[in-house]
């Protein structure tokens, strides 16, 4: 295993061990916010100073985090069982144990800043604004997702949110391109880029680096490394894997990315760092539970013990919990209430995600053109089918 | 990783379908939600569009989640549940393993996806060959629920209440109840004393190139009985197709001083010529008619012709005729030209003959494709070419499977005249008999000696009518006696 993973695994556990001996390392004033030092600094890479370790929340904060990445981890389990039972088809990968970076992220960022990221992105979806059943209704085809059920997995789009994209690497490139137009428009917005440690080393991904910081664009370059390149591990596949310095003239930073407001508090200093000084690479230590994609059971290149390791000792949700509850910002009660509204507002999804209409076949030819004359028709599948496109 | 198959329903959805219209079911029992559009998918997954709502609220039973079967891989149709690794009453947390379950690539673990407690294990160890969504066990929250499921049996609960989904509009055709899941047809069985048959084992993974895979597939042959020629005994597409050539053999394993018989193996082509061959029996309305053709002038334009091409050294045979007037006859009758396809017939634009031959191995339809437009010279160097390769087992799958049309001679044996079973999808089938001298009467001199060939076309009734079968034999006796007009 990587050795800043490892490390990053056992000092959490010592942090751990020294949350129950210090609780005092963690204090909530008159249980409204909680705020805490993140154990261990952040590796810097050309930066003089990394964002505070000082990390607060409020209980309303605490709340909404918690609850997001409940929504988050409960909508890729509810994806997986549907895959397996055939009611979804094609691709589906699962961002089980990532739901820290988006939720943190986000919450650092403006409404307006814009997010492209690769196809593990269901997480990333729902959070830039598309409703669960517009997430899951895709998945399964149906008229109500959020691209009509025409696209699937990889094919999810909102506002400010360029997708979901299949070819890996191939959207940093478009994440700079989207950063030099905020530039261009004069808008105080950055692009936040993702991607994982397989694509990081793709070629596209270092040209994206080059420009970026020629131009000084405000994008924020997110490694997503959750250990894992499909099967092959980091230093199986990385001569180097310091994501956070290959960005070599970019800088860089490493955050532990299982823990929220850690993540946040990375976001809101890479964020002003790249609207002044351009380009920022932030690398989010995370980890993923599922395999690759469905098609991967994730047992093969790895054990389930050090699955269920990380699951106990580096869960983002259940780390984040005990910290909020052991603080005394929230009580257990409430957080079991937004667990069974999360589970039952997920069955009711679930639900209307398998019995919702799908489109009629009429709509293939729909979408196809932007606006299309009245009565213009499209070619079908031979040179004697053409339907009229709307 | 695999997770458990868990789906969950909630007290909120039971008062969401108590607004729904009334049914004749209580609200206790299983609801089934179907779809109200259906959905285009294959037969197979019919039954899996009824979004089963796993959780209940039965009278007896508390609160608890049903673990099926799931599809861990995307092909697995069937799984044999190898080992259990949990118990009745242990507690289960998010991503465990529950179970250990084989399908037809590896063994794969079965997780579960929420927390819990094993309440009611309902499939012992070992369980071989389980349908997909079969109920493996019961997983309940709380510890203390675990007792209520002691006697638990999935009768229960009874799965699936017809009624909703009769009155659910459907556009599917109606789908079985149970999970039968068709398997692919299970290979031809290895005689008993080849022990010595090559390479892997039977439940192992065959080592096999993808292009050999695809011709066992289509030739039903079983992967493990073929040696491999490969490296490390891969198998080879060229070893799938020298399988082939396996004679019947005879079983020698006993003392032949008590046996009146032998037990001879049923090679591919045999197993699929009778599969085929009896399923067509059984379900096309075949019925016969016959009718007799004189060849007088076929056989002088033949002889001309032969003549003519003789420098070529090629011989046009009474078959390449027949076969010409065949193709021109189904042009004229397209009906016969078409197949029966459960819900439509098939008319086909084009005309492919196959043409029956018999090689060592059994009997195998070569075709001629658009026999209509070849000439004789070409329909003649199709036929020999083809049934050469018949007979050396090196036809490719794309030359034998399809057709429109076939024919079968068994004149060269003598056979006076005979009825051939058709090929399905085909509608149509000409059994072509042999030559025969007659006498004939004669308006002139009162009689003349004739040369007759006596055809009988077997009809599918389904899709040929009477009439239009008898159209299409008036069509090819009129080429046949009349050869010239095959030019027009």
């Amino acid at each position: 295993m990587n050795k800043s993973l490892k490390n990053l695994i056992l000092n959490s556990d010592k942090f751990g061990q020294l949350l129950a001996i210090r609780p005092l390392s963690v204090s909530a004033k008159q249980n409204t916010t909680i705020s805490y030092t993140i154990d261990k600094s952040y590796d810097l890479h050309r930066l003089e100073q990394g964002p505070s370790l000082e990390v607060s929340c409020n209980k309303e904060e605490a709340l909404d985090f918690y609850r997001k990445m409940q929504y988050i981890r409960r909508l890729e389990t509810t994806s997986g069982n549907l895959y397996k039972d055939k009611q979804i088809r094609g691709f589906c990968h699962l961002y089980s144990g990532q739901e820290a970076v988006c939720v943190g992220m986000k919450a650092a960022l403006d409404q307006n800043d814009s997010v492209i990221t690769a196809y593990r992105a269901h997480g990333w979806t729902y959070i830039m604004g598309v409703s669960l059943l517009g997430v899951l209704a895709e998945l399964t085809g149906r008229r109500t997702g959020c691209a009509k059920g025409k696209g699937g997995s990889m094919h999810m789009y909102t506002k400010n949110f360029y997708g979901g994209n299949g070819i890996v690497g191939a959207q940093i490139p478009l994440g700079a391109g989207i950063a030099l137009k905020h530039k261009y428009m004069n808008e105080p917005n950055v692009c936040v880029a993702l991607y994982g440690d397989g694509a990081a080393n793709q070629g596209q991904v270092f040209e994206a680096y080059n420009m970026a910081k020629l131009w000084n664009l405000p994008v924020i370059f997110v490694c997503e490394n959750n250990g894992y390149a499909m099967g092959t591990s980091v230093n199986r596949g990385s001569a180097s894997a310091d994501f956070y310095t290959r960005g070599d003239f970019v800088p860089g930073m490493r955050v532990d990315g299982m823990d929220v407001l850690g993540v946040r508090e990375a976001t809101r200093f890479a964020r002003d760092f790249a609207l002044t000084n351009g380009p920022i690479l932030l690398e989010m230590v995370t980890y993923r539970y599922s395999g690759h994609s469905m098609s991967d059971p994730g047992t093969s290149y790895r054990n389930r013990e050090e699955v269920q390791e990380v699951r106990q000792k580096r869960d983002p949700i259940t780390t984040f919990s005990k910290r909020i509850t052991e603080a005394g910002l929230v009580t257990p009660e409430e957080l079991k209430e937004i667990d069974n509204g999360v589970r039952a507002e997920m069955q009711e999804v679930e639900r209307r995600a398998l019995t919702d209409p799908e489109l009629d076949v009429q709509e293939l030819y729909n979408d196809v053109y932007y606006q299309p004359e009245p009565g213009f028709k499209v070619r079908g599948c031979d040179n004697f089918t053409y339907e009229v496109s709307k | 990783m695999q997770r458990a198959m868990v789906s969950t329903s909630s007290k909120r959805l039971t008062s969401l379908l108590s607004l729904m219209p009334q049914r004749s079911y209580s609200m206790s029992r299983l609801v089934r939600l179907t779809p109200t559009v259906a959905k285009p998918s294959s037969p197979k997954l019919t039954i899996l569009n009824n979004f089963n709502i796993n959780r209940r609220f039965l009278a007896s039973f508390p609160e608890h989640t049903k673990i099926v079967l799931p599809a861990l891989s995307p092909t697995m149709e069937q799984g044999t549940l190898a080992k259990w690794a949990k118990k009745e009453g242990d507690h289960v947390m998010e991503g465990d393993l529950i179970a250990e379950i084989e399908t037809d690539k590896a063994t794969m673990g079965l997780e579960a996806t929420d927390e819990g407690y094993i309440a009611k294990i309902l499939v012992p160890e070992k369980s071989k060959d389980l349908p997909l969504r079969t109920l493996l066990c019961i997983m309940v929250t709380d510890q203390s629920q675990i007792s209520a499921f002691a006697d638990y049996k999935p009768e229960d609960e009874s799965a699936a209440p017809p009624q909703p989904q009769a009155e659910q509009p459907k556009a599917e055709p109606p789908k079985p109840v149970q999970t039968q899941i068709q398997t692919p047809p299970p290979p031809p069985p290895p005689s008993p004393a080849a022990q010595a048959q090559p390479s892997t084992q039977s439940t192992g993974r065959v080592f096999a190139t993808p292009l050999a895979r695809k011709l066992a597939g289509e030739r039903n042959i079983d992967l493990s009985l073929v040696t491999g020629s490969g490296p490390d005994g891969q198998v080879r597409a060229e070893d799938v197709q020298r399988y082939v050539v396996d004679t019947p053999k005879a079983v020698a394993a006993r003392p032949a001083a008590e046996l009146t018989y032998q037990d001879l193996d049923i090679n591919n082509y045999r197993a699929v010529t009778a599969k085929r061959l009896t399923q067509s029996k059984q379900t096309v309305p075949h019925y016969y008619l016959t009718i007799d053709v004189d060849l007088e002038n076929v056989l002088k334009v033949r002889k001309d012709l032969n003549e003519q091409l003789a420098a070529e050294s090629i011989k046009i045979s009474i078959n390449d005729f027949v076969v010409k007037a065949s193709a021109l006859a189904c042009r004229k009758v397209p009906e016969a030209n078409s197949a029966w396809m459960d819900t439509f017939i098939r008319k086909y634009n084009n005309v492919d003959i196959n043409v029956a031959v018999a090689t060592p191995n059994g009997l195998i339809t070569p075709i001629v494709f658009n026999a209509d437009q070849k000439g004789l010279s070409s329909i003649n160097f199709d036929v020999t070419s083809l049934a050469k390769k018949a007979k050396e087992n090196k036809l490719q799958p794309h030359e034998f499977m399809g057709g429109t049309f076939t024919i079968s001679n068994l004149g060269m044996f003598g056979i006076k005249s005979f009825s051939a079973v058709i090929n399905p999808p085909q509608s149509c089938i000409l059994a072509v008999g042999g030559a025969d001298r007659r006498i004939v009467p004669d308006d002139k001199n009162g009689h003349r000696v004739a040369t007759f060939m006596s055809v009988t076309l077997s009809a599918d009734h389904r899709v040929v009518d009477g009439a239009v079968g008898a159209k299409w034999l008036e069509h090819f006796k009129k080429y046949m006696e009349n050869p010239a007009s095959m030019l027009l």
